[in-house]
């Protein structure tokens, strides 16, 4: 705190000597340049303060002044002593009383004495110390007054009134109002509804609710009698942090400006002030002044009411009237279904449509038989002769591969894979709607080992067990077999072949008698015996194309995506990367 | 929603596959815009990878492509004027919010470097501001010959030497690279020796160091002018 300068007040009852002993006498003093005789006699006495260097500093010196007195601050306007009053009650100790006399506010509270006097100083009053039934004028400096019956005021000349009458007289002050998320008007009933119409077309939230006003003050004027108004609450919309979520000031001006409006801003629930008005009181001090109803503070001509909720707020929606075609009817009798089976609506036709996005790769291929015809010119040599396969149909053939045949083969009706499991759209088509992947895996369940292509008449479906290697086309059959034994060879293993048929010659009736009628004899028959592999062995031994084919086709393409990868076929990874990132990835994504 | 790090893997397979428009898409279906507009740049598809770096936020690049390549100089206006609305959002970037103390970091002053020559560039294909156009080279040139930061002036001077070239002034040219050197930009002798090889047919003579009076200047300064031109 800057030190002050000066206290015109008290400057002229400034402090005897030897009465203030502050703590700037404690300070440290240069030693004084004395004789030694006369430093031994002044060592003996009081020293004296300075009120100079005191009133220097401007500190108000604590000693005998910290204790709590019965303190009345004098003021000449009632502005001032509401100023007053507000700082008391912010101190719970205080409880202050307000008195008016000799032309005067007078507002007593018990408090420190020096704490009151700074108070009554900065709210520019007069201070007195109360002792039995008069009040003492204070010097503002040092202890209190002595009690004497000749000097000051005695209370009974001054009448007591209540702290609201102060705030009453102190009036309120105009500043001008900021910009607000909420404001408050009080209006008749009759306009009320223009008013919520208007803020609902300005996209407010609005709310109302009618309210009960009675008179404030003790003794109003004769016009202030009880009644009702609406109440309406308008706040922004816009969510916070948006610059537009305050009420529109052109709205506050024109409700400003309607007299029949009082609009308010809301201090506490039971505390509404007049939207640009202030009282010397802060929002705080005054809300602590409510009781059991809300206040309505405002300046003439609408002057202050209390105020009583009449029901519970209502949105302005409500209060909407509609047109004749807009009333409540029963409904018409025809419009819901009485006589289906099912109340669920019929699906829609499912329909393929052309697709924006044709740059999609091939996975299969659907050929005729003039294609298959011209199958083998294309594909002897081709890389994918190695592992395309082929099933054949009555009309209609797939050529498929693992991973999808990529490569733009000019032959055939290009196929693109609609879904987890093997189920072809033609390329550059879609369905319409459009179906989400769990409808292509349940459909594949319905046909497992199928596979499905889908026409605009017709869907047609493949066995996938006879697929065959396509190089079958052109390989043909193996040729006849000849083992190149010498004749002493070839008669021992014939000799071998005959014992060990008579030895498996099954019974008559023996099951396992059927079937072996067409399996070869002599030398071939005996060499398939001894190379012959157990199938369950051989599926450990499955190349990894085998097994990116059997994830694929198990839905797995996260799988079939990584086999692929690591042995280098990017583009069928990519693929069907692809395919997983629009299908699911499948049921098992681990490692493969 | 497609699986956006399953689309990022299967364009970079289709990458790596040697299948560029089926990496296009699959970038694009993820929304990552950046690396399919490196793509089509690549291919030399410049209509379709500005649209893409615009897409992805990369105006900058964008409004050169669509002025030095693709030669749609209101596109490229457009496009500045984004990259410049982006400059000016940017957090930190220095305004009145900032507070006018903050300086310019020097990212922020390569990035403004860069815009002005694209700007130059799309003055000088319609033949407009001229001297602004030859504003902007000098604000290069001294960069090239005074900066101490790392403003990303390689891309800079060979912008600005596209420029110069557009405008058909082998003078600003020569300017542009004789401040490279002096500034003691890495290769700058040798891409000065490159550009007089493709235009002139002829190779570069550059002085020894120490015979000329810029370079001594430059050497009492410490810094390493001239080396790279020595090399040469």
């Amino acid at each position: 705190m800057p030190p002050r300068q000066q206290r015109g007040r008290r400057a002229p009852s400034a402090p005897p000597a030897g009465r203030i002993r502050s703590r700037a006498e404690e300070l440290p003093q240069p030693p004084p340049v004395t004789l030694p005789e006369q430093a031994e006699s002044r060592s003996q006495e009081p020293r004296p303060p300075d009120p100079a260097t005191e009133e220097a500093r401007g500190v108000r010196p604590d000693e005998d002044a910290r204790q709590a007195v019965v303190l009345a601050g004098s003021f000449a306007d009632a502005w001032a002593a509401a100023g007053y009053l507000g700082q008391l009650l912010d101190l719970t100790e205080a409880m202050p009383t307000v008195r008016h006399g000799r032309g005067r506010w007078w507002v007593m509270a018990s408090i420190p004495l020096n704490l009151g006097r700074e108070l009554i100083e900065l709210a520019e009053g007069r201070g007195y110390v109360r002792h039995g039934d008069r009040l003492q004028p204070d010097r503002g400096w040092g202890a209190a007054p002595r009690p004497s019956q000749s000097r000051g005021t005695a209370l009974d000349h001054l009448s007591e009134l209540s702290l609201l009458d102060l705030v009453r007289a102190a009036g309120m002050h105009a500043r001008p109002a900021s910009p607000r998320e909420q404001v408050i008007a009080l209006v008749p009933t009759a306009r009320a509804p223009s008013l919520l119409r208007r803020a609902l077309e300005m996209r407010l939230h609005a709310a109302f609710r009618p309210v009960r006003l009675s008179p404030l003050f003790n003794g109003s004027a004769p016009e202030q009698q009880p009644g009702t108004l609406v109440e309406v609450r308008i706040a922004g919309n816009a969510p916070a942090g948006r610059q537009d979520r305050h009420v529109s000031e052109s709205l506050i001006a024109m409700l400003d400006a309607d007299a029949n409006v009082l609009l308010c801003r809301e201090v506490s629930p039971r505390l509404l002030v007049q939207h640009d008005r202030h009282s010397p009181l802060t929002d705080r001090q005054l809300a602590a002044l409510v009781g059991d109803d809300a206040w309505v503070l405002a300046d003439p001509p609408h002057g202050c009411w209390s105020m009583t909720p009449l029901a519970e707020f209502a949105g302005a929606g409500s209060l909407v009237r509609l047109g004749l075609s807009h009333q409540l009817e029963p409904g018409d009798e025809s419009w819901p279904d009485h006589d289906l089976a099912t109340p669920l609506p019929e699906p829609a036709e499912l329909k393929i449509v052309p697709a924006l996005d044709r740059g999609g790769p091939i996975d299969a291929l659907l050929l005729d038989d003039d294609d298959l015809a011209g199958l083998p010119l294309l594909l002897q040599g081709h890389p994918l002769a190695e592992f395309a396969t082929l099933v054949r149909g009555r009309d209609r053939h797939l050529l498929t591969a693992p991973g999808g045949i990529i490569e733009r083969i000019p032959l055939g009706e290009y196929l693109a894979c609609v879904g987890p499991g093997p189920i072809y759209l033609a390329h550059g088509w879609r369905t319409e709607p459009r179906l989400p992947a769990d409808v292509w895996r349940r459909l594949i369940t319905v046909v497992p080992g199928t596979a499905l292509v889908l026409e605009q008449t017709r869907t047609m479906a493949f066995d996938l067990s006879r697929r065959r290697p396509v190089w079958e086309l052109w390989a043909g059959g193996l040729p006849p077999f000849d083992a190149q034994l010498d004749a002493d060879a070839d008669e021992l293993l014939s000799r071998m072949e005959e014992q060990l048929r008579a030895a498996t010659q099954p019974r008559p009736g023996d099951p396992r008698q059927r079937g072996k009628a067409d399996q070869p004899g002599g030398a071939r028959g005996l060499l398939r015996r001894l190379t012959r592999t157990d199938p369950a062995a051989s599926r450990d031994q499955l190349d990894w194309r085998e097994r990116a084919d059997e994830a694929e086709r198990a839905g797995e393409l996260l799988v079939a995506a990584k086999l692929h990868e690591q042995n280098g076929e990017l583009e069928r990874a990519g693929r069907l990367y692809e395919r997983a990132a629009y299908e699911g990835p499948g049921g098992s994504s681990q490692q493969p | 929603m497609p699986e956006i790090s399953l689309l990022t893997r299967a364009a970079s397979c289709y990458e790596r596959a040697g299948v560029p428009l089926d990496a296009v898409r699959c970038y694009r279906a993820a929304g990552n815009y950046r690396p399919a507009a490196q793509i089509w740049e690549n291919l030399g598809a410049f209509q379709e990878a500005a649209r893409d770096y615009a897409a992805a936020g990369a105006h900058e690049v964008a409004a050169w492509i669509y002025a030095h390549h693709v030669g749609d100089i209101p596109a490229a206006r457009a496009e500045l004027a984004a990259a410049e609305a982006a400059a000016e959002a940017t957090p930190g970037r220095p305004g009145p919010a900032a507070g006018a103390a903050t300086p310019p970091t020097a990212a922020t002053r390569a990035a403004q470097l860069r815009r002005r020559v694209i700007q130059a560039r799309c003055n000088a294909a319609e033949n407009v501001a001229g001297t602004e156009t030859l504003a902007i080279l000098r604000e290069v040139m001294q960069h090239l010959e005074q900066g101490r930061e790392p403003l990303d002036l390689a891309r800079v001077e060979e912008r600005a030497v596209q420029v110069a070239e557009v405008m058909n002034r082998p003078d600003l040219v020569a300017l542009l690279f004789a401040a490279a050197v002096r500034g003691g930009r890495y290769q700058a002798a040798e891409r000065w020796n490159a550009w007089s090889l493709r235009v002139l047919g002829v190779p570069l003579l550059l002085p020894e160091p120490g015979t000329d009076p810029a370079m001594v200047a430059d050497a009492t300064d410490g810094r390493p002018a001239g080396s790279q031109a020595a090399r040469s």
